[in-house]
């Protein structure tokens, strides 16, 4: 086999990786993984009329995948350790889900559509919606394809039973444990690929629980009399920042109301992208660093120089903030934010930039993370919704730099609304040693052939 | 190519209420018995009002719901899955379920904002919020056939071009060299007219006040 997509994502003998743990993925990168996979695996024929697939993981990757798998005439099996898919969006009213969101500036994304050039046929519906909208059409078309294609088997509360075992037929025999027993069955597959999500967001920190990532929150109706603080720097964090500064749920929204100049963004673009070049080399966050506070330095100069030169901007920013509430920090433990996509680094720092420079908010703290938050008047049960607008007194930690642990304590705050965002805890490994040769740390491109 | 909505076929949605007062067992057998019925057209969703029954008695019912569907569907087992794995596998050992929505008013949700929702979530449905408007429920499911066929029809459009089967083909086909077609779509080819408006909107500071 020498196809380098699935090479990079080999974690066994016929046993593929493109699921959460990779990173950055979107919405749009893990459904092109996916599809990409599938035509690869056919291509290099390790799946085929004969040569079943199994995909572990009913989320977009894992379903685009079997839908793909199955259109093309291979029999496969999706399995979901949940009681149905896509049930991590399915309970959330509040967060805006859109495929090519953060494909930004690319010309595709003002369209919403995926890039014309590519086949047609990709096997979930391209829409933006609300999460529970989206998993709604979702779970629909992958109803759907389940009555077009009798070859495609989806079991839920199903998960891999052990280390698959490369049979002298080459093909992979793998178990599966179904709904609390395990199947009198070893299913012979031609290829395994492992969709599994990335794993859990992390919204508590000590006793304190925040509202999770993924839940119906009510981050865009908040009092303009709030205090509200955010922990984290990725992307969890800077949107939050943006629905709550803004009132608005889609970054894209914010961004076409702003009316940013074509030239501007293919000077970001190219920041974006000199900063993309180092990540995919570099394994660990402290190797993104000096890239990571070039690009920061230069997002901010940026918007510093756009609110100077064209007055109009601070005018539509005064009427996207008129309702935020009256105190926002989001705070990150180093200089800048952590890998993040472009366009929610743009915006952030944009609006942090004006709301300093014209009301004098200071809404950015940077070098400093939670150290101990406790719950005043009420004790925190590990509820968000008891915690949810209650009084609390947050100790922070100074990080000198984000390559080494923090030090001094620094003085304490108040807030009624608290927001943690301190990454994923990844989802353990299917089994011992499922580790790739070489984790590719980018997106992918549109297109691939 | 994605079709704009206005020139695609419509997505015909099937939807239906759970009826009033129907048990986990009793909407299975509703549903089983739909399904055997050749005439009748696939059903896509059902919706369950978590009002009428209390949030706590609907987590219930989700959960008693699903796990009643997957235990009925591993009693299947490994027949179905032999037969799925077979190279033309028979079409009429499995059911599929509908997918099961929930619907809940604010006002019902009170202090356990979002808590409710993930725990019907985690039962394996849908949450869709019910606003005052659709205080009846035949309101709220031509309202959500409505979104959903909207949605689709785009996505229908898309995969109803003939490109799916014609793809079905290279399964059997040996390896070839790499199709370079996409990449000589028109869209890499800047016209005159796009170049000028290109290069008009990176000398433009707002795009916008020009309606571009």
């Amino acid at each position: 086999m020498a196809d380098p997509f699935l090479l990079a994502h080999l974690v066994h003998p016929l046993f593929f990786d493109i699921g959460g743990r990779l990173a950055p993925v979107s919405i749009r990168d893990q459904m092109v993984r996916a599809h990409t996979a599938v035509d690869r695996g056919i291509e290099e024929g390790l799946i085929g009329p004969k040569r079943p697939l199994l995909v572990i993981g009913a989320g977009a990757a894992g379903a685009t995948a079997a839908i793909r798998s199955a259109a093309r005439g291979v029999p496969t099996v999706l399995v979901e350790a949940a009681r149905g898919p896509f049930l991590r969006q399915a309970g959330c009213r509040t967060r805006w889900i859109d495929p090519v969101q953060y494909d930004w500036p690319v010309d595709h994304w003002q369209k919403g559509l995926y890039p014309p050039w590519f086949p047609p046929g990709m096997p979930l519906p391209w829409a933006a919606d609300y999460a529970n909208h989206i998993s709604l059409a979702w779970a629909l078309a992958l109803n759907r394809a389940r009555l077009r294609y009798p070859h495609l088997m989806v079991s839920y509360r199903t998960i891999l039973m052990g280390k698959p075992i490369l049979l002298p037929s080459r093909l992979l025999q793998v178990r599966l444990l179904s709904n609390g027993r395990a199947l009198p069955l070893f299913l012979p597959v031609g290829m395994a690929l492992s969709c599994v999500g990335a794993g859990t967001e992390r919204s508590t920190h000590g006793n304190y629980s925040g509202f999770d990532f993924w839940s119906t929150d009510p981050f865009q109706k908040l009092e303009t009399t709030d205090s509200v603080l955010i922990s984290g720097g990725g992307d969890g964090a800077l949107q939050d920042y943006l629905r709550i500064i803004t009132g608005l749920s889609s970054a894209k929204e914010i961004y076409l109301r702003l009316g940013i100049p074509l030239s501007i963004e293919q000077a970001l673009q190219s920041a974006e992208d000199q900063a993309s070049r180092v990540y995919i080399w570099g394994r660990h966050a402290r190797h993104d660093h000096t890239a990571l506070s070039r690009l920061h330095q230069f997002h901010e100069s940026l918007a510093a120089h756009l609110l100077a030169r064209f007055p109009y901007l601070s005018q539509r920013l005064q009427t996207l903030t008129d309702r935020m509430p009256a105190r926002v920090r989001l705070m990150y433990p180093c200089k800048h934010f952590s890998r993040c996509y472009g366009l929610n680094r743009f915006l952030v720092l944009l609006l942090a930039t004006y709301l300093m420079q014209n009301r004098g908010e200071q809404t950015l703290w940077s070098g400093r993370s939670l150290s101990d938050v406790q719950g005043i008047v009420h004790s925190c049960n590990n509820s968000p919704s008891t915690c949810h607008g209650q009084p609390h007194f947050v100790n922070f930690a100074h990080h000198p730099d984000c390559r080494v642990p923090p030090g001094a304590r620094l003085p304490e705050w108040s807030s009624e609304v608290i927001i943690v965002r301190h990454g994923i805890d990844p989802a353990p490994p299917l089994f011992a040693g499922t580790h790739p040769i070489a984790q590719p740390r980018q997106m992918l491109p549109y297109h691939i052939g | 190519m994605i079709q704009p909505v206005s020139s695609a076929r419509v997505f015909d949605v099937k939807i239906e209420m759970v009826p009033p007062g129907a048990t986990p067992e009793q909407e299975l057998e509703r549903l089983e018995a739909h399904a055997q019925n050749r005439d009748s057209q696939h059903l896509d969703a059902v919706v369950l009002d978590a009002d009428e029954r209390g949030l706590e008695n609907a987590v219930q019912w989700v959960r008693s719901f699903n796990d009643e569907y997957l235990r009925r569907q591993a009693a299947t087992y490994p027949d179905t899955w032999e037969n799925a794995l077979q190279p033309q596998p028979s079409p009429t050992l499995r059911s599929i379920p509908p997918v099961l929505v929930v619907l809940a008013s604010p006002s019902g949700l009170g202090g356990n904002l979002g808590e409710f929702e993930a725990k019907l979530a985690a039962g394996g449905a849908v949450v869709y919020e019910k606003p005052s408007q659709w205080e009846l429920p035949a309101n709220f499911v031509n309202r959500l056939r409505e979104e959903l066929a909207e949605t689709y029809s785009r996505f229908w459009a898309d995969e109803q071009s003939g490109e799916m089967e014609q793809e079905q083909e290279t399964v059997r086909a040996p390896a070839g060299e790499p199709d370079l077609a996409p990449y000589l779509a028109p869209v890499y080819q800047l016209s005159e007219e796009n170049f000028e408006a290109l290069l008009e909107r990176g000398r433009n500071p707002n795009p916008l006040e020009t309606g571009d």
